[in-house]
This record gives C-alpha cells, sequence and structure tokens, in this order.
C-alpha cells in the first residue's frame, strides 16, 4: 500500500471511525451546495405535512385571538443524541415566539432540559426586542418543571390548565410522559400538535396527538417553517439517505450472492 | 350564549358543563350574542355588532332598563352653593329660558354613538335652568340657529359654561317644570321610526353681548368644568340587521355552524382525535385498577405456566457458568418510575450472582440508580449475610456527564471513581475492587436501563472500545428499540424485564419473588386485548347503523 | 460581538471535538478530555439556572396569591429541604429516607398514572379505520397474546411469531429510524458548525 495511505490509515484505526467520515465527507459538500442553492432562492419540493400547516394556522389565528399558544420542548438536551429533535422544538418555539412577539402576544414554552431553557428564553428576548416590545419579556415565560421527564410533564399539565391557551404543541423528544401530556388537554378541546422521533413516544403521541410529526417529520421543521438553510440540509438528509439505501441494497445482494462476507 | 369549544352547541350563560355533550366549559373561546345571535370573542363584554351585553343571565333581557339611558345634553351644573361657592357666579348670568319637561318615552334602542352622561342629581338656581332634552329626541351636533343663541354678556362671563342651542319652541317652556327635574337629563331611547332631533340649547337674553365664539356658539358645546366625569352606560341593543347583511351571516355559519358546501365539493376537516367518553374512561381506569389488584387475590396462580424463552435460558446459563472470582460491573440506570419493573428483574440476577459468590461492582450514570441499586444490596446482602460489602461487592456511586462520563470509563477506573460511595476508601483498598485496573478487567457488564438513549450512549461509547460482553435488561418499552444492536451482536443479552424477572427466576432456580406480578402483567395485557377487540366491535356496530 | 462570539466559540469547540473523535493523538486527547470536562461543568451550572427558573416561578406564583399557590409553597419548601439536607448531612439517613419514602413512591405514582392512559390511548389507535389500522391490530394482538405467560398454552407458534415480528419488520423499522436520526444529527451538527444556524443566541 502506498506509504502515505498507510500514514492517514494509521489515523483512523477503526472501521467504524472510517465509516463515519466517509459519511462526513459525503454530507458537508452536499450541504454546502443545497445551503447556497436555497439562500439564492430556489425552491424545493416539499410534500405537505398535515401538522405544519395545521401549526401555521394556529399560529396566525393565536395572533387574533391573543390566547396564548403552548409549545413543549421535551426532555431532549442540547450536546445529547436528543439534540437534533432539541433543536427542532427550539425552531418551531422560535417561529411562534417571534409571530406573538410581533403582536405582543403572551406564549408559554415548558421544558425539563436546563440547557433547552436557556436556547429558549434567549430566543424570546430577542423576539420581543426586535418586535420592539423588549419589556414585554418575562423570563418565567419559558418554564423549567424539572429534569425527571414525568416531572416536568407534571408541571406542564399544571401550567396548561392554569391559562386558557389556543393550542399544545409538542415537538422535542418525549416519551410515555408526552401522553400525559398531551391528554392534559384533551378535555378542552384544544387542538394538539407535535411530534418526536424516538419510537417510545412517537407511537404515544401520534395515539393522542390531532396531527402528529411522524419520525423524521420532526426534523423538516425548520424547513417547513420557511428557513432558508433548514431547507438545504433537509434536501442534503434525503440525497445521503437515498445513497445509504443504495448501498444496502448493494451490500444485501453482494452479501447474498456470496462476494462478501 | 357560550359555545361549546367541541360539539358547538349554545349553552346559557353561566354553565359550566355543556348540554349537549357534557364537556367541560372552561377555556370556551366564543360567546352568542342573545340579542343578535353574531358570534363574540369570549373576552368581549358587549357585542360588537348591536352593542348588546353578551354576559346577561337566563331570563334577563338584553335590553336594558330606559331610566339608565336618556339623550346626552351638555348642560351647566350646579352642584350647589355649599359644595362649589365658586359656581355662585353662574347665578349672576342672565335668566336663562325655562327647561322643557322631559316626555318619558318608551325604551327603544338608541343610536350606538349616543354619548350619553351620568344623572347628577343636583339643585339647580333658579336663573341657571337648563332645558333637558326629550327623552325621545337625540341631541345632534349641529350649530344652532341665529336666534336661539345670544351671547352673554363680556364682563359676566367669567368662566366656562357650556351653551348648548335649544329650539325656539324649547324656550316657551314654563321654568317651574324644569325645577323639579334632575340636574343633568340624559337621553332616552329614542324610537326608531323617530328622527333626530335637533339639539335643544340654552338662548341667552338678547342683551347680552356678542361672544368671540359668536357663530360657532353651540356648534361643538363644551362641558362644563365641573362636569361630573362620564361613565359609560349600559348601552341598548339595537334589533338585529336585516337579512342582507350577507357577511355576518356568513361567518356567523362559517365560524359556528358549518356553510353548507357547493354541489360536488368535499369538506376536508382538521383532524381531530375522537377523546373517549367520561363514562368509557372510568370504565377503562376501573378495569386497570382491579389488573393491577389482581396478585393479591390470585397469588401468582399464572406462574406455574411461565416458561423462560431462549435468550433467558442462555443467559442464565451464562450467570451460572462464572467461575466464583469473576468480576461482573453492573450499570443501575433507571428512575424509580420504572423500578417497578425492573427491581424484580435486578433481584433476581444479584441474588443469582451473589448465591454464586461472584463479585459485583455497582454504579450508575443516573443520580437516582445509585439509592436503588443500595435498596436492591441492602435486600440480598440480608438474605445472603455472608456476601459482604466491600470484600464480594462495591458500589462506586453515580457517574456524572453522560456521554463525557462514560468516555471518561476508557481511562483507569482509580480516576474516574476516587473512592467508593459507601465508606469513601480508595478502590485499591477494597477486595472487590483491589484487581481492577480498566474496564478490561471485567468479565462481563450488565446494564438495567429504562432509557434506549443510555444503552446508546454505552455501546457507542465503552463497547465500542472494549471487547467485552454487554447484557442488558431493559424495560418492555424500549426492547424493540434495541433489537438492531441485539442482532449485531453488541449486546449478547437483551431481556425486557416485564416477563423476564419471572422467567429468570425459573431459569435460575432463585428466589420465586417476581412470580406474582406475572399475574398482574397477564391481567393488563389482558385489558388491552379486550379494549382492543371491543373498541372495534363497537366500531364496526356504529358504522353498520351509519349505514 | 453579541452573535460572533458564541458562534465562534460554538464553530472552534466543534470542530476540534471532531477532529479528536478521527484522530488518535495524546495532545489532541488530553485537550478533547479537558473540553468534556468544561461541557459537564457548564450542564451543572445549566441546572442551577433551572432550579433558579423553577424558584423562581413559584415563587412569583405564591407571593402574588394566584390559584395554585399552596402547591408553589410546598414545592419550594421541598425543594430547599432536600438540598439543605443534602448539603448538611449528605451521607446520614435523612437523604436516603426522602427518597425511599417520598421520590420513590412519588414516581412511581406518576408512572402507574400512564398505565390509565394508555389503555385510554389504546382505545383510539386499535380501531379498523383503514387497512393500516388492520395490519396495527392484527400484530399489536399477536405480541400482547405471546406476552402473557400461558402464550405456548394457548398455541405454540405464540412466541415464534412475537420473535419474528420483533427481529424482522420491528428491527427493520428501528434502524431505519436510527440512520434517519443519525442523519438528521449530522444535519443539526453541520448547520451550528458552519454557523448557518444558531439556536442558543
Amino acid at each position: 500500500m502506498d506509504p502515505l495511505l498507510q500514514q492517514i490509515m494509521t489515523l483512523i484505526p477503526n472501521s467504524a471511525d472510517l465509516a463515519a467520515l466517509v459519511m462526513l465527507l459525503l454530507f458537508l459538500p452536499l450541504f454546502v451546495l443545497f445551503t447556497a442553492r436555497a439562500k439564492a432562492g430556489k425552491r424545493f419540493p416539499l410534500r405537505a405535512i398535515p401538522a405544519f400547516a395545521r401549526l401555521k394556522h394556529l399560529v396566525s389565528q393565536a395572533t387574533e385571538s391573543g390566547q396564548p399558544i403552548h409549545i413543549g420542548l421535551g426532555s431532549g438536551a442540547l450536546g445529547s443524541e436528543a439534540t437534533a429533535e432539541a433543536t427542532m422544538g427550539l425552531t418551531v418555539f422560535e417561529y411562534v415566539a417571534r409571530h406573538a412577539a410581533a403582536s405582543n402576544q403572551a406564549v408559554l414554552g415548558t421544558t425539563a432540559e436546563p440547557t433547552i431553557l436557556a436556547g429558549a428564553q434567549g430566543i424570546l428576548r430577542e423576539a420581543r426586542a426586535e418586535a420592539g416590545f423588549p419589556e414585554s419579556y418575562a423570563a418565567t415565560d419559558v418554564a423549567f418543571s424539572g429534569p425527571d421527564p414525568l416531572a416536568y410533564a407534571a408541571g406542564a399539565r399544571e401550567a396548561l390548565q392554569r391559562g386558557h391557551h389556543l393550542a399544545n404543541i409538542l415537538v422535542g423528544r418525549f416519551g410515555p410522559e408526552g401522553l400525559w401530556l398531551s391528554e392534559a388537554t384533551a378535555s378542552q378541546g384544544i387542538p394538539r400538535v407535535g411530534g418526536t422521533s424516538g419510537p417510545e413516544g412517537a407511537a404515544l403521541l401520534w395515539a393522542s396527538l390531532d396531527e402528529a410529526l411522524i419520525g423524521e417529520e420532526v426534523y423538516a421543521a425548520g424547513a417547513y417553517l420557511h428557513r432558508p438553510s433548514h431547507l438545504g440540509s433537509l434536501a442534503t438528509q434525503d440525497v445521503v439517505r437515498l445513497v445509504t439505501i443504495l448501498v444496502l441494497i448493494v451490500g444485501v445482494i453482494i452479501t447474498s450472492l456470496g462476494y462478501w462476507h | 350564549m357560550i359555545v361549546c369549544p367541541a360539539c358547538k352547541h349554545h349553552n346559557p350563560e353561566g354553565a359550566k358543563l355543556c348540554a349537549a355533550c357534557g364537556r367541560g366549559l372552561e377555556g370556551f373561546a366564543y360567546r352568542v350574542c342573545p340579542s343578535c345571535g353574531a358570534l363574540n370573542a369570549a373576552r368581549h363584554a358587549f357585542c360588537h355588532r348591536c352593542f348588546a351585553e353578551l354576559t346577561l343571565a337566563e331570563g334577563e333581557s338584553p335590553i336594558p332598563d330606559s331610566s339608565l339611558v336618556k339623550p346626552f345634553t351638555p348642560a351647566i351644573v350646579s352642584l350647589g352653593e355649599e359644595a362649589l361657592p365658586e359656581l355662585k357666579r353662574i347665578e349672576e348670568l342672565p335668566t336663562r329660558p325655562a327647561a322643557v319637561e322631559p316626555t318619558p318615552a318608551a325604551p327603544a334602542a338608541v343610536k350606538p354613538e349616543a354619548h350619553v352622561p351620568l344623572v347628577v342629581p343636583a339643585e339647580r338656581p333658579a336663573s341657571a335652568e337648563v332645558t333637558p332634552t326629550a327623552p325621545a329626541e337625540v341631541p345632534e351636533m349641529a350649530p344652532p340657529s341665529a336666534e336661539a343663541v345670544a351671547p352673554a354678556p363680556e364682563a359676566e362671563i367669567t368662566q366656562l359654561v357650556e351653551e348648548p342651542a335649544i329650539p325656539a319652541e324649547a324656550a316657551t317652556q314654563p321654568p317651574a317644570a324644569a325645577a323639579a327635574q334632575p340636574t343633568i337629563p340624559i337621553a332616552a331611547a329614542p324610537a326608531p321610526a323617530e328622527t333626530a332631533p335637533s339639539i335643544q340649547a340654552e338662548v341667552l337674553p338678547a342683551e347680552v353681548p356678542p361672544s368671540p365664539l359668536e357663530g360657532v356658539d353651540g356648534a361643538l358645546p363644551l362641558e362644563p368644568v365641573m362636569t361630573l366625569p362620564h361613565r359609560a352606560p349600559r348601552r341598548v341593543a339595537r334589533p338585529a340587521a336585516p337579512a342582507g347583511d350577507y357577511e355576518a351571516e356568513l361567518f356567523q355559519q362559517v365560524a359556528v355552524e358549518r356553510a353548507p358546501l357547493q354541489e360536488g365539493a368535499q369538506e376536508v376537516l382538521p383532524r381531530k382525535v375522537q377523546v373517549l367518553s367520561r363514562a368509557g374512561r372510568i370504565a377503562l381506569c376501573l378495569l386497570v385498577l382491579l389488573a393491577a389488584l389482581l396478585p393479591h387475590f390470585t397469588w401468582g396462580q399464572t406462574g406455574f405456566f411461565v416458561e423462560p424463552r431462549e435468550a433467558v435460558r442462555a443467559f442464565a446459563q451464562e450467570m451460572e457458568a462464572l467461575p466464583a472470582e469473576a468480576e461482573v460491573l453492573l450499570s443501575f440506570d433507571y428512575s424509580p418510575t420504572y423500578a417497578g419493573e425492573l427491581d424484580p428483574l435486578a433481584l433476581a440476577v444479584v441474588r443469582h450472582l451473589a448465591r454464586r459468590s461472584v463479585r459485583m461492582v455497582v454504579m450508575s450514570t443516573k443520580p437516582e440508580g445509585i439509592g436503588l441499586a443500595e435498596g436492591v444490596y441492602r435486600t440480598v446482602a440480608g438474605e445472603f449475610p455472608s456476601y459482604l460489602y466491600g470484600e464480594h461487592y462495591a458500589l462506586l456511586g453515580y457517574l456524572p456527564g453522560q456521554e463525557a462520563g462514560l468516555r471518561a470509563l476508557n481511562a483507569p477506573l482509580a480516576e474516574t471513581f476516587r473512592a467508593d460511595y459507601v465508606q469513601s476508601r480508595p478502590l485499591g483498598e477494597l477486595a472487590a475492587t483491589s484487581g481492577l485496573a480498566t474496564l478490561k478487567d471485567f468479565d462481563l457488564v450488565i446494564i438495567l436501563t429504562d432509557d434506549s438513549l443510555i444503552l446508546r450512549r454505552w455501546i457507542e461509547q465503552v463497547q465500542s472500545r472494549n471487547d467485552i460482553g454487554f447484557h442488558a435488561l431493559v424495560t418492555s418499552a424500549i426492547e424493540p428499540l434495541l433489537m438492531p444492536y441485539r442482532q449485531s451482536g453488541q449486546l449478547r443479552t437483551l431481556i425486557p424485564a416485564a416477563t423476564g424477572a419471572a422467567e429468570y427466576e425459573v431459569a435460575s432456580a432463585v428466589k420465586p419473588a417476581a412470580l406474582p406480578q406475572s399475574d398482574a402483567y397477564a391481567a393488563l395485557f389482558l385489558v388491552l386485548l379486550v379494549t382492543a377487540i371491543v373498541t372495534n366491535v363497537l366500531y364496526i356496530i356504529k358504522g353498520e347503523r351509519g349505514k | 460581538m453579541k452573535k460572533v462570539l458564541p458562534t465562534a466559540a460554538a464553530i472552534i469547540c466543534g470542530l476540534f471535538a471532531l477532529v479528536d473523535f478521527f484522530v488518535p493523538h495524546p495532545l489532541i486527547d488530553s485537550l478533547g478530555a479537558k473540553l468534556v470536562e468544561g461541557v459537564m461543568i457548564l450542564a451543572a451550572f445549566a441546572l442551577l439556572a433551572g432550579i433558579l427558573n423553577l424558584l423562581g416561578v413559584h415563587a412569583r406564583r405564591s407571593s402574588a396569591g394566584e390559584k395554585g399557590q399552596g402547591y408553589s409553597i410546598v414545592l419550594i419548601a421541598a425543594l430547599l429541604g432536600t438540598l439543605a439536607v443534602g448539603v448538611v448531612a449528605p451521607e446520614s439517613g435523612a437523604i436516603s429516607w426522602i427518597f425511599g419514602y417520598m421520590y420513590y413512591p412519588l414516581q412511581s405514582t406518576m408512572a402507574a398514572l400512564l398505565a390509565f392512559f394508555v389503555v385510554s390511548a389504546a382505545y383510539r389507535v386499535f380501531r379498523l379505520r383503514n387497512g393500516e389500522a388492520l395490519v396495527m391490530l392484527v400484530t399489536g394482538l399477536l405480541v400482547l397474546l405471546a406476552q402473557l405467560p400461558f402464550s405456548r398454552a394457548l398455541a405454540p407458534f405464540l412466541p415464534l411469531a412475537r420473535e419474528w415480528i420483533l427481529t424482522v419488520p420491528v428491527t427493520a423499522g428501528m434502524r431505519g429510524i436510527i440512520l434517519g436520526t443519525a442523519l438528521g444529527t449530522i444535519a443539526t451538527s453541520l448547520r451550528i458548525l458552519l454557523a448557518v444556524d444558531h439556536p442558543y443566541a
């Protein structure tokens, strides 16, 4: 083998790490390309996801009616395996917060994760300031009910039952407590929208939400809420997913024919 | 009337439950006007169309008492000499014509723009008689006729008074009648058929010199300084708009009742999950409660049928085959939420290993996990007195940092855990941990967890860098999520705790403490089965009836 | 500057962590370990900020006399009491008592409540609306029956059916979800690394 290649291979002793590097090298240029195209205004065809349409409708309804919307951000932490879901929760929160701030409306966010709390508070503060109502910001508009998921659900339930909310939106990492939180507003007839990608919570949320995001639809939140940077990354994910599927099919065929063990 | 958020039924004001569907009316968003039927937001107190009061109780008329609603007439106010001595100068003004006795009229709707001040009962001086407008007449904001207005002498007008113009015929009214009237009469509701009358203003005598406001005097009648502040009165409802008010009707239909669709059009309603009725929920809850109480009556009868599956049998055999000096790392990574499910399996495994005197080192990546581990080992230590802390087993405590903490496990153990959790002694001083330098010195790792992410962390941060057998004892909910890791060989064992505890006890022949729970699990699964079957039977019957 | 500094810090630390993952060099490894320790410390401070937020919300509620102020007072008292005991006497039996007689039963109670909601959700989920619902119903019934201790006595194929369902279609689905989650995580990380998105500011 070429000495240079040998030297490079010694840097990456683990085949799993090598696969990760290949994935990253595939992702990066596609990401840059698609994001640039999205920012330049190219339209990407997106299939209709009823949950996001309903979300936008509820936000505009809240602007007219003056009722606050509750956004549950879940228990995923920034920096953990649930970072992507937690980030999508913050993206949805930012969308709702900006619309609420523009008309000086109230908004309620709840979370079980302190890192999300800080992020959400920052988003809300900035939204209020940009809308011209910095004095309307209150740190307690985003509430931390406790690190335990069930304790969080109990606290968020109590906050939901306290105010007359227009909608209950749950986007982030949820487990069984998501079902409990969703059922809190079932008897009040408040629309419930949201989802999580974790299977243990996704099935329960799908059963109880009016419009549920199934699995990876959660990661498309930014793209559907009109953020060009997210459009680019969504397109990249789709392309890499296709490549992965092709590799899997080819690998299955090769292994089945006995060429690779 | 309150619009039910669920079924849109109109409920009387003050109702707590919907009369149609029985749901609570808290948080309702809309009210229907009792007068004109328009839709209004819940926070509004008056109808946006006809200004009727929305929060009237049942039986109360939306049209208020006429005595509270009178036409507005700006007039001079006299509060009496003892109240405001500076108003004595009003008496020095020229005599004004007598006031017109107000004609009480039947209550009827007024124009919503009518400004209706508060009635202020007070004595009026004889020289400053006001001319109250007839109740059926609404004053117009129009300049009075020239003969009706005569400017007061310049020297005598020393303070701001209001001088509304009044028609000439009003000047002929006797003053005595006016003296008996309240100081400021307010407009009553005029009949709809009546035309708006002109303003009845006071007419100054001809000898009053012209004022600077001649010509415009009375056009914008100024209120006297001492007028008491107005308060918004109860407005009288106006009758509903004629049927030609298409937009409002359409809004009501769209918002409250669904508008009829055109031919061939399909209605796309937002998806709404059907909530179980109150009776249904209570029935289901009672069933679940009965299932949970069953072990108290059946004493583990279904345990006789428990047959361990292959994976459980293999795990039990592997534990049985461990030599006495083997070192096992156990991580209690679950919370008290799922302790009911995982504790029995943890007890069964620890009992088995303690019976074989296998050394165990215990840690947790959850703060509450170590507390649960303490409880388990306290129980086992009571059953096996010769199984001693420090010699046979040790608790290392909580490892913070999630992924970062697990990565640190790849370093020497003494750097990650400075001392044990119970006695705070260095690891080298305990017989159970003295021979352990790194993670590779363990024979196997057993992880008890209720969170699939925790197990993934273990696999990604620890198992991928150390060739050690990983065994996972998990809650039944996350077992499917971890099957890929079992199939790829990254996990040697994957046992769900709900049924796994009883199966392990049978396979390893330890004390059968988890067997009674199998009755509760069996009953709960049966409840779910019955719910699924009954739901579909009812659904099909309902569908057949609907056809 | 207010946005540039956090963005620059995120990019530098993210790139360093990426290099640390791929390149096994002693210096990089030690710096990476320090970075990881820093993350742990930050997470602890974030938790402290969360606790202060919790105290603030409930203190405001109890002082303003809002509905439910009694619960807020109980929460504050429990939080401060447990904190005091944990700081003053961490190795005493008091903390074990609080854990065993308060925390453990409360958690178990809340978990037990979930059982009722799950059964209620099952009522909605297991309805024959369409073909997909039929597949889900049949699969669900098979797995539930197989979970019963006497399933083998009911029908010998039940445990085998459950095993097949879990190892073939369920595993395939889980693998797909794990792959998708991984792609989503890579995309999110790249957005932050390339300063295209900053959810923290």
